[in-house]
């Protein structure tokens, strides 16, 4: 990877730190004398974080990095086949979490996690449209029992016909 | 000393009652589970195992948790040692000479040697942590907050320190942890710090679903990048295990000593946990052992070191997490979430007056360790065939684990955004190799190392020579130091040998 590249991190996360530690000189809590403030620890923090980034990057243009493929990583299991990466896969299923809590308000436990997990395990490449489905389902409602009826985790209900439906499957299961 | 017998005696009663022995067989399966499965991790195992203990009692919850740890570190090694396979970090050690004895036609020795370098890792540092905890709790009751905040530090620099990778790296995780531990209205002048006008960050972030979210959701999504390719059973050929003979494991009697030793030492310091001890105690054969030029070739030691390191590290971590509360590794820190969860704050003042729970826990991990090494002799095979599960169906329960983890904790489904993004985070820190420990650690001991830190300059009117004035808080700030420039001149000096 390029020093630049690598850099990046470091130059973002610097000048987080940095619009950070502005905000905390805007602390509002009464000045006692003697008495430190709320805003030391995170002020300190920042700083170090701010040092840190300065080294990671003066490290990265300065230092000559060790010849990679000459070394091992430190974790290596030997002759393992290299997978192509596909950050489509890794978008898809982000945008999947993303619109599981918002789904979960509205359409209640049991819609939200049979359409996350069939999405999900369809994105995951299992192409068996039976075996997702009814892995998805069965999943749902044993989760849905398990924790509902067996460790009484508040679930949401989700709102109008999903409500309905959520409570007549909990009623089917002698839930509550 | 007859005391901590009989207080044993009642502990194994405790675990002995129907509720709790049953509750202890699921963990050692799911234990094992979790770290057969190369998806999970044996901390994420535990963390998704905490929703369950929610309306356990404290006792139950404890053992569950307990259980799993102990054979976490232990399930892995079948895969690694027969297949290739490391189904845990932990277990990679294993394979530069477990597979290797297998390949060579002994891979029912080489489970033997895995198995008893687990058990007597295991028991070793059990009968430590009992013989060594009273003391400690005794010793912890004489701290104050300057001792506290030295101790809180050196787990600070330990983390940063042992994880191995760029040290710079893993000081911004470090700072990233300890910055999102401040986070929310601050507790002694209800300042609002970085909430942004969020409600769900005023009440400051958990560190469970920073937990949950960067273990969970980012090696999920670092999963899926790769289309979930993990490799499957093709034969599930015979699977024994052999034990070695007493002549067989008195010749390597010395690694077994050096190793747990090692194992109890890396698990007491806060920070470090079982895949430090085993890389460490791997190293440190191939460094020092008798026949450290055959390591890697397939000989016990190669086995019986990281093995029982691994194994040991959970009695040493247990011992700072029931005398002082503070946590030894990612899993002991789930552990002081669910006392936490029950409204107790574990530390000396718990260990010296609610023997009964904390006995109880140390039967726990000797009824573990048996209960491990018998299906390990007698039922792996049975367990070992997850490895045939595909692993997308796996991960979206993961996934869903996680979900309803973080939304049973405050029955808040706003928690669930915590989640998603530290997923995020652990998905990036792991591709740009920031390693997380440091960020979890920071999370947790964060809160504390601030309260202490502050009550320390309070109570001293702002004079910090406080940490240095007090022999114990000197003693743990010159570790922290030694910790942190240790790497620096080994490199340095490595360096210079090199030219």
């Amino acid at each position: 990877m390029q020093a630049s590249a690598k850099s990046a991190p470091f130059v973002l996360l610097f000048c987080v730190a940095l619009f950070l530690f502005s905000l905390t000189l805007q602390f509002d809590f009464p000045h006692a004398p003697g008495r430190l403030g709320p805003d030391v620890w995170p002020q300190a923090i920042l700083v170090l974080l701010m040092l840190a980034c300065a080294i990671g990057v003066v490290r990265n243009f300065l230092v000559r990095p060790p010849d990679e493929a000459a070394q091992p990583a430190a974790w290596s299991v030997g002759d393992e086949v290299e997978v192509p990466s596909r950050y489509m896969l890794v978008i898809l299923g982000f945008a999947l979490f993303l619109i599981y809590p918002v789904a979960l308000e509205y359409l209640g436990f049991l819609a939200a996690t049979f359409l996350l997990m069939a999405l999900f395990m369809w994105i995951g490449q299992w192409r068996s449209p039976l075996g997702v489905l009814a892995t998805s389902a069965i999943g749902t409602l044993v989760l849905f029992y398990t924790f509902r009826g067996i460790v009484y985790v508040s679930l949401p209900l989700g709102v109008g016909p999903f409500q309905e439906w959520t409570v007549w499957v909990a009623q089917l299961l002698n839930m509550r | 000393m007859q005391d901590v017998l009989l207080h044993l005696l009642d502990g194994f009663m405790t675990v002995a009652q129907p509720v709790n022995l049953f509750v202890l067989m699921v963990g050692l399966v799911l234990g094992l589970l979790v770290a057969v499965l190369p998806g999970l991790t044996l901390v994420m195992g535990v963390v998704l195992a905490l929703p369950f203990t929610y309306k356990m009692g404290i006792t139950p919850a404890v053992i569950l948790l307990t259980a799993m740890y102990v054979t976490g570190t232990y399930g892995g090694a079948f895969t690694a040692i027969l297949f290739r396979i490391p189904g845990e970090p932990i277990d990679v050690p294993l394979l530069w000479d477990g597979y290797a004895m297998a390949k060579r036609g002994e891979p029912a020795k080489a489970l033997g040697w895995t198995l008893l370098a687990a058990l007597a890792g295991g028991l070793v540092a059990a009968v430590v942590m009992v013989a060594a905890s009273e003391p400690v709790a005794r010793l912890a009751l004489t701290f104050s907050t300057p001792e506290y905040f030295s101790l809180v530090l050196f787990g600070l620099a330990s983390v940063v320190c042992l994880g191995g990778g760029s040290q710079v790296n893993a000081f911004v995780s470090l700072f990233i942890g300890l910055l999102i531990a401040s986070v929310g209205v601050d507790g002694t002048y209800g300042t609002d710090r970085f909430s942004f006008g969020f409600d769900t960050l005023r009440d400051g972030i958990e560190y469970l679903g920073v937990m949950v979210g960067a273990y969970g959701l980012g090696e999920v999504l670092l999963r899926l990048e790769k289309g979930f390719t993990s490799p499957t059973l093709e034969k599930l050929g015979k699977i024994e295990t052999r034990l070695p003979s007493p002549s067989e494991v008195a010749a390597v009697s010395g690694t077994f000593a050096r190793s747990s030793i090692l194992g109890i030492v890396i698990g007491i310091v806060p920070g470090a946990g079982a895949t430090i001890a085993s890389f460490l105690s791997y190293g440190i054969e191939s460094q020092y052992g008798r026949r450290r030029q055959l390591m890697g070739t397939g000989i016990p030691e190669g086995i019986v070191a990281p093995q029982a390191a691994a194994t040991a590290s959970v009695g040493g971590a247990m011992i700072p997490l029931l005398t002082m509360g503070i946590p030894g590794s990612g899993a002991t820190a789930i552990m002081l979430a669910a006392f936490m969860l029950k409204g107790v704050q574990p530390g000396a003042q718990v260990f010296l007056n609610q023997p009964e729970l904390i006995y109880a826990i140390f039967a726990a991990v000797f009824a573990s360790l048996i209960g491990m090494a018998l299906i390990g002799y007698f039922a792996i095979k049975a367990l070992v065939k997850v490895l045939d599960l595909k692993e997308a169906p796996v991960s979206a329960f993961v996934v869903m684990f996680c979900f309803i983890g973080a939304l049973a904790a405050r029955n808040n489904v706003n928690d669930l955004w915590t989640i998603v993004a530290f997923g995020a985070v652990g998905y990036l820190f792991e591709k740009f190799r920031f390693p997380i420990a440091p960020m979890v650690l920071g999370c947790i001991l964060g809160p504390l190392a601030e309260s202490y830190f502050l009550t320390s300059m309070i109570s001293a009117q702002n004079d910090w020579t406080i940490f240095f004035t007090r022999p114990v808080s000197l003693v743990l700030i010159v570790l922290s130091l030694v910790t942190l420039l240790y790497p620096l001149l080994r490199a340095r000096r490595e360096h210079a040998s090199s030219i």
